[in-house]
């Protein structure tokens, strides 16, 4: 009897309305189907675009779209730039609200959640060409089956160590899961306190980690059909045995980062880690670049038995379901995915362009650390766009910590992961 | 109404005038009240016996009801009931901790050191009014593998553990700290409870020939009684939503040893299950009404 129930919950669920109000459109809700979608022309885009976007991103971008309304003088464009942190908050009372903006920057563990509000459009036919785009980053943009936002940029994690210190220890850039293990070994021999960070726990996002672990090791996040998680299996319990193994040889320490991350790099102790290209400035901002350029070397993470995956997040574009001016928004959209626009961000901001073609820009192929991560950006891992992977990730995050402290076993590790993924199902 | 106190108070119109001013005295409040707690509270009391989560935010009112489902799933969840084993440690072994310590410093301060008596109040008050954020800087560094305490019992030859990084450690500080954090409210209150207690009491009894432990035991703790339960009362309240210092601290880690039961619902609504963080907030609720409940019965009963 679920119209009945129905009823019920109306009555109870009416106190809401002393919270969300201003929703005036009770009926027309449905999720349009992505046929119906009307396609984007080329006439140039006309009224008023707004557009949050956050951080640095939100920062820069009220500049540069000068470039974009030069182009349609017509249009107006008016970026709200929104904390990180509120990002979620905000973007849920809007749409509960029917008070949201054109456009919004996506960071790419946000999509999930973002779809299953209902608050997204789909891409229009024909907007952009997915092949253009990186791989690891257009398939991140689909949810559902439905593809729900542009790629604008891309960051991925790389394997950062003391090269100084690397070649006093008589150890060369690791190649393999065996070779990353005795560097770090090397490390400590040559007098560091540890050889390697590695984050733990929910609270330093450790699946950053562990996912690329998991998929270097073969595994893949979900069943064949697609429909449910599949990760009771050995290329888990190697992941979770691996990732544990630094911390039980003493290679990490259990803390993980901690507050010295940096300050370890920096002394020596603690000499080697995988994180995104934004370090390159942090450690430039502390020690200078030419220590940088002298002591820091740059290489694509080690590869297990199956490949170097690496994590890979950014962010993407997308438009409102009941945005006031979707043509203008998506034209907008597509006028940031076009590869000289690209080009011209990385120079405003050091955005890794998300669009392949960009990367022929000299800015990037002289620079030899982008050259690092243009060539792990062709082994990616996305975290899956499901909206219960953020909850699900927590639980790996729990269960992996108490591998490292040798509370449960990999084996019981992995399967209770699978029971929590069972449980949560995808969360559609 | 009218008839109790007829001929004393000011004739009917003037009351019910008066009435009216009230209630329009009281109307800020009362509807502040009513939109930012009331409303709230109702709506997530009435969302706990649905189905809401992230993904019905656009319409709210086609979910499902479905009885007391998230609280049974609540109790079955067993995250959740390391939760409430960890809170219930914080409370048990906080809030004695933090009593004896207010208590010890109100007494130390309504007795010893009369002479600079502010100054020490201002001084031991800092930290309830101190932002917990600068508070965690500093902590965090003191609590530091390598941090203050660690040095300083390096000293007598202990080998101190990281505290904040070790799932057996992690809980003892956070409560060593709300200790810190909450004895200076405490303090406050029972200072004014020994000042109301009169001198000559004491100066009797010291005639009589009791020492200051038994004039403490049998005079000052009978005498402070309610303003003991009273301070109880208040702490316990604060104490079982603590929230605050596992967040700033260690985020619930290491192995979510310091999670509470707040933090459990600041992460479930996180994770857009409204409903179930919902029944999960009000599971905390009734176990601090429950609480109060048991406390104000002991403060009456020992009253009368």
């Amino acid at each position: 009897m679920k119209l009945g129930r129905k009823a019920v919950a109306v009555g109870i669920v009416g106190l809401l309305a002393l919270t969300a109000c201003g929703r005036a459109d009770e009926g027309s809700t449905e999720k349009p189907d992505a046929g119906s979608t009307t396609t984007v022309d080329d006439s140039p885009a006309t009224g008023d675009i707004t557009v949050w976007a956050m951080g640095e991103e939100g920062e820069k971008l009220p500049d540069f779209v000068k470039g974009f309304t030069e182009e349609n003088p017509d249009a107006k464009v008016q970026v709200t730039t929104i904390p990180w942190a509120d990002v979620m908050t905000k973007f849920q009372t809007a749409v509960a609200a029917g008070t949201v903006p054109d456009a919004i920057m996506i960071g790419t563990s946000f999509m999930p959640t973002m779809v299953s509000t209902g608050g997204l459009a789909p891409v229009p036919d024909g907007l952009v060409d997915t092949d253009d785009f990186i791989e690891g980053a257009a398939a991140s943009t689909v949810a559902d089956g439905v593809d729900y936002g542009v790629p604008w940029y891309v960051e991925t994690r790389v394997m950062y160590y003391r090269s100084d210190l690397a070649e006093a220890a008589g150890v060369a850039a690791p190649t393999s899961w065996e070779e990353l293990t005795a560097f770090a070994q090397a490390m400590k021999a040559n007098g560091s306190e540890y050889g390697l960070q590695l984050p733990m726990g929910d609270a330093e996002d450790s699946t950053q980690v562990i996912l690329p672990f998991y998929s270097q090791a073969g595994g893949s996040i979900f069943n064949e059909a697609g429909d449910a998680y599949d990760l009771d299996n050995q290329a888990m319990i190697d992941a979770l045995t691996y990732y544990a193994s630094f911390f039980t040889e003493g290679l990490s320490p259990l803390a993980g980062y901690g507050d010295t991350q940096n300050s370890a790099f920096v002394d020596g102790s603690d000499p080697a880690f995988i994180s995104g290209p934004w370090m390159v400035n942090v450690l430039a901002d502390m020690q200078g670049q030419e220590w940088v350029d002298q002591n820091v070397a740059t290489v694509p993470v080690p590869a297990g038995t199956a490949n170097n995956d690496s994590y890979i997040g950014g962010a993407h574009l997308g438009v409102f379901d009941e945005a006031k001016n979707a043509d203008g928004a998506w034209k907008l959209v597509r006028w940031l995915a076009d590869p000289e626009t690209q080009q011209e961000w990385y120079a405003a901001t050091n955005d890794l362009p998300a669009v392949t073609s960009a990367w022929d820009d000299e800015a990037l192929t002289s620079n030899p650390r982008t050259q690092v991560l243009q060539q792990q950006l062709e082994n990616t891992i996305a975290p899956p766009t499901v909206p219960s992977w953020d909850e699900l990730s927590a639980t790996i995050e729990t269960e992996a910590e108490k591998v490292a402290n040798g509370k449960v076993t990999a084996e019981d590790a992995a399967k209770t992961i699978q029971a929590k993924a069972d449980a949560l199902g995808l969360g559609w | 109404m009218t008839t109790t106190t007829e001929g004393r108070g000011p004739p009917p119109v003037h009351r019910r005038r008066q009435a009216v001013v009230a209630w329009l005295f009281a109307l800020p409040f009362v509807a502040v009240f009513s939109v930012f707690m009331l409303g709230p509270l109702l709506a997530s009391f009435g969302m706990s016996f649905s189905d809401l989560t992230v993904r019905d935010i656009k319409t709210p009112f086609a979910v499902n009801f479905v009885g007391l489902d998230n609280f049974a799933q609540v109790f079955q969840d067993e995250l959740f009931r390391k939760a409430l084993v960890n809170t219930f440690f914080f409370v048990v072994v906080g809030i004695p901790l933090t009593m004896a310590l207010g208590l010890a410093l109100a007494v130390a301060l309504n007795s010893g050191i009369e002479k600079f008596r502010s100054v020490f109040r201002v001084g031991f008050y800092t930290p309830v009014v101190t932002s917990i954020v600068a508070v965690a800087v500093v902590w965090r560094f003191i609590l530091q593998d390598s941090g203050l305490v660690n040095t300083v019992l390096g000293w007598v030859g202990i080998n101190g553990p990281d505290w904040l990084n070790d799932s057996t450690w992690a809980m003892p500080s956070i409560i060593v700290m709300a200790a810190w954090r909450n004895m200076g409210t405490l303090m406050i209150i029972f200072l004014a409870g020994l000042q109301a207690i009169p001198r000559d009491v004491y100066e009797a009894a010291e005639v009589d020939g009791a020492g200051a432990w038994r004039r403490f035991r049998s005079m000052t703790v009978p005498l402070m009684r309610p303003t003991l339960l009273l301070g109880a009362v208040l702490l316990s309240v604060g104490f079982l939503q603590v929230f605050e210092e596992p967040f700033v601290m260690t985020k619930g880690g290491p192995v979510n040893s310091t999670l509470t039961i707040s933090y459990y619902v600041y992460n479930q609504f996180g994770y857009g299950n409204y409903a179930f963080a919902s029944a999960a907030a009000y599971v905390l609720f009734a176990l601090i009404a429950a609480l109060a409940a048991v406390q104000f019965r002991l403060l009456r009963s020992k009253e009368d």
